[in-house]
């Protein structure tokens, strides 16, 4: 055996081995959802969430689709948002001038690394105050709050790549300077803002802590939210069948997302940007 | 016309007199072709970026054709201008860049297609037009940025060091293309370069910056004749020019300039004020106004050969004074007809008439351009 192909076989192997358990969960993932462990058969019964609300053991939960549908445009208002604000907050960043600019950025540096979670208690309170506790407002500003300075954050090194002289030549070609960010910045910063938008909707896809702790009406919760439901202290006894099941049915749209989307995800890297 | 007067640019955050652009004046005449020349950061991208409107001038004005601009956005000035990265726009075609102006003055988009055909046919890049820029070679893109600034018949044409990305052989094709579409157009404009040939090739009249500062502003043959100042004199020519320390003084009824090496006695007509004797100066001629002669010459002067570099259409001669008691060394540009080697010994003498006198404790003025 050559040197090169056993370094080649050594290194297979490491890489199998710590790739195995990892493959057994996924395998028992799948299992699980699709097998009746009594009997040892294949089946679909931990499917029937599909046709009829789910109950077990003391816990109640609507039919599913309205839930879908909360998702879906939970997700999508979160993008829109998210890219609305952060894509002008970060041109203004990158391109102008204004007192305080330096301190925003630092402030904004500063969010983009401060732990959101131990700010909760006090949010809460704020949000009793401004009665958007159990309103979807509530959690969409408390959201958007924690994920926008990242947002900016990145999207400001699309706008810093972007070279000068084409705003300036299309100011000097008729545009305003709004116009110029409009007509030839935003088309240029394009791979950004799909980007950030992919960031944006698996974030909102993926959010349940605000749920749990700010929706109290189960038919208003996204699919996240929904599935957390499903574990919680009171009942002990757990339906993994269930469990994973849905589980399945919420991961493999992010898993089709995932794959249409990596090139973007591979535009950004470590938090600041590269041109594509 | 446009006419700049007493321009005065000061960046933020900069120190205290520290002027980018510093009293400057300049006219510039209806269809004229002028070069701001100088070396990089004498200020010639920021003069051209406020004729743009891209800047605003800290103070003094700036007009076109009698009407004051200095408030006026870029967008209404109607400028055409060339970057130096060319700055097309990614994701337009060619068509679509090309059209762009026209579109942004609300012209419909069939018309607006029709004259970007016409201006690409100009630049010969009409075959071009469905292609992104990023599918365009360097000369390609410049092409279609000269047809973009072009295509909304701008009264004023501005070009920021448009060929510095070119390769040496494009960039002559380019500069001579440049120049006929100019004249043809009738077009007033403006290039920025640090290449001097290109700025003296391509230009009725050329404005030498230094410092902020217009040093000579004048067609490109009487800056390279008569130099007003040391930074011009030397700035330009390449090889640059010889620059020997000396004094002046009045020798037997005689000017002369007293070198360390040589003592170079001015002609009749090229004498200089008597105030000006005594005073530390230095003595320039241009490597190609020294000729190598014969020991018998008037004014011959024996030097060593040290260096002989062939250029292909002659050779630079690098010479010292066999005493060495000149300081600097002297370049000579000589036909391939002279059998020179280094460590000959040789005489050489000056063309009459084509030497300058720098006054050291005058900023180096040119104490000939004067008369």
């Amino acid at each position: 055996m050559s040197p090169s192909t056993l370094k080649k076989t050594l290194v297979h192997t490491y890489m199998t081995l710590f790739t195995l358990p990892i493959i057994a969960m996924i395998v028992w993932y799948f299992l699980s959802a699709t097998m009746n462990f009594t009997t040892g058969q294949f089946s679909l019964d931990n499917f029937a969430f599909f046709q009829e609300p789910v109950e077990y053991s003391g816990v109640k939960l609507p039919l599913i689709w309205p839930i879908v549908f909360n998702t879906i445009i939970y997700s999508l208002l979160i993008v829109a948002v998210e890219v609305c604000i952060s894509v002008p907050t970060a041109y203004a960043f990158s391109r102008l001038d204004f007192k305080g600019k330096r301190a925003a950025m630092k402030f904004l540096f500063l969010m983009r690394s401060f732990p959101g979670i131990t700010l909760i208690i006090a949010t809460f309170f704020i949000l009793v105050q401004m009665q958007l506790v159990n309103t979807y407002l509530g959690v969409l500003l408390v959201a958007i709050t924690g994920s926008l300075p990242g947002r900016v954050y990145i999207m400001k090194g699309f706008f810093d790549d972007v070279p000068w002289d084409i705003e300036w030549a299309a100011m000097v070609d008729g545009c305003t300077r709004f116009r110029a960010f409009k007509k030839v910045l935003v088309p240029y910063v394009l791979p950004g803002i799909g980007a950030i938008a992919v960031f944006s909707f698996l974030g909102a896809y993926g959010e349940w802590f605000l749920f749990k702790l700010l929706i109290f009406n189960d038919d208003m919760l996204t699919l996240a939210g929904y599935l957390s439901k499903l574990i919680t202290k009171e009942n002990q006894i757990v339906n993994y069948g269930l469990i994973t099941a849905i589980g399945l049915f919420y991961t493999l749209p992010i898993v089709v997302f995932y794959i249409f989307t990596q090139k973007i995800f591979m535009s950004v890297n470590l938090g600041g940007a590269k041109q594509v | 016309m446009i006419t700049l007067k007493n321009i005065v640019k000061e960046y933020e955050g900069k120190q205290e007199g520290n002027k980018a652009v510093d009293g400057l004046d300049l006219e510039i005449n209806k269809g004229e072709f002028v070069a701001l020349l100088g070396p990089s950061g004498c200020g010639k991208t920021t003069t051209l970026m406020m004729l743009a409107g891209l800047l605003k001038p800290t103070s003094g004005e700036i007009y076109f054709g009698g009407r004051l601009v200095n408030h006026v956005e870029p967008k209404d000035r109607n400028i055409g201008m060339v970057f130096q990265s060319y700055a097309l726009y990614p994701h337009l075609s060619v068509r679509d860049n090309i059209a762009f102006p026209l579109r942004e003055r609300k012209i419909p988009k069939l018309e607006a297609y029709e004259r970007a055909k016409e201006t690409s046919k100009i630049l010969q890049i009409d075959h071009l037009l469905d292609r992104k820029p990023a599918q365009l070679s360097g000369g390609q893109q410049q092409r279609v940025a000269m047809a973009r600034a072009l295509s909304k018949n701008p009264e004023i044409l501005l070009l920021d060091e448009p060929m510095s990305n070119l390769d040496a052989r494009l960039k002559l094709d380019v500069r001579d293309e440049i120049r006929k579409i100019q004249r043809n157009l009738g077009v007033t404009t403006i290039i920025v370069t640090h290449d001097q040939e290109e700025a003296l090739a391509i230009s009725d009249r050329v404005a030498i910056l230094n410092g902020g500062k217009i040093q000579q502003y004048a067609p490109p043959n009487e800056l390279f004749n008569h130099p007003v100042n040391l930074f011009v004199a030397s700035f330009l020519g390449n090889p640059p020019m010889n620059l020997v320390k000396g004094t002046l003084e009045e020798k037997s009824g005689n000017q002369v300039v007293a070198t360390n090496g040589f003592e170079y006695v001015l002609p009749e007509d090229r004498r200089l004020d008597k105030t000006h004797m005594g005073k530390q100066v230095l003595f320039g001629i241009r490597p190609h106004d020294i000729m190598i002669c014969d020991s018998t010459d008037m004014q011959a002067i024996k030097m060593k050969i040290d260096l002989v570099e062939h250029l292909g259409s002659g050779k630079l001669v690098k010479a010292i004074d066999p005493q060495h008691k000149l300081e600097t060394m002297i370049r000579i540009l000589t036909g391939n007809e002279i059998e020179v080697n280094s460590g000959d010994n040789v005489y050489i003498k000056f063309k009459e008439r084509k030497f300058h006198i720098f006054d050291m404790t005058d900023n180096g003025v040119n104490l000939l351009q004067y008369r």
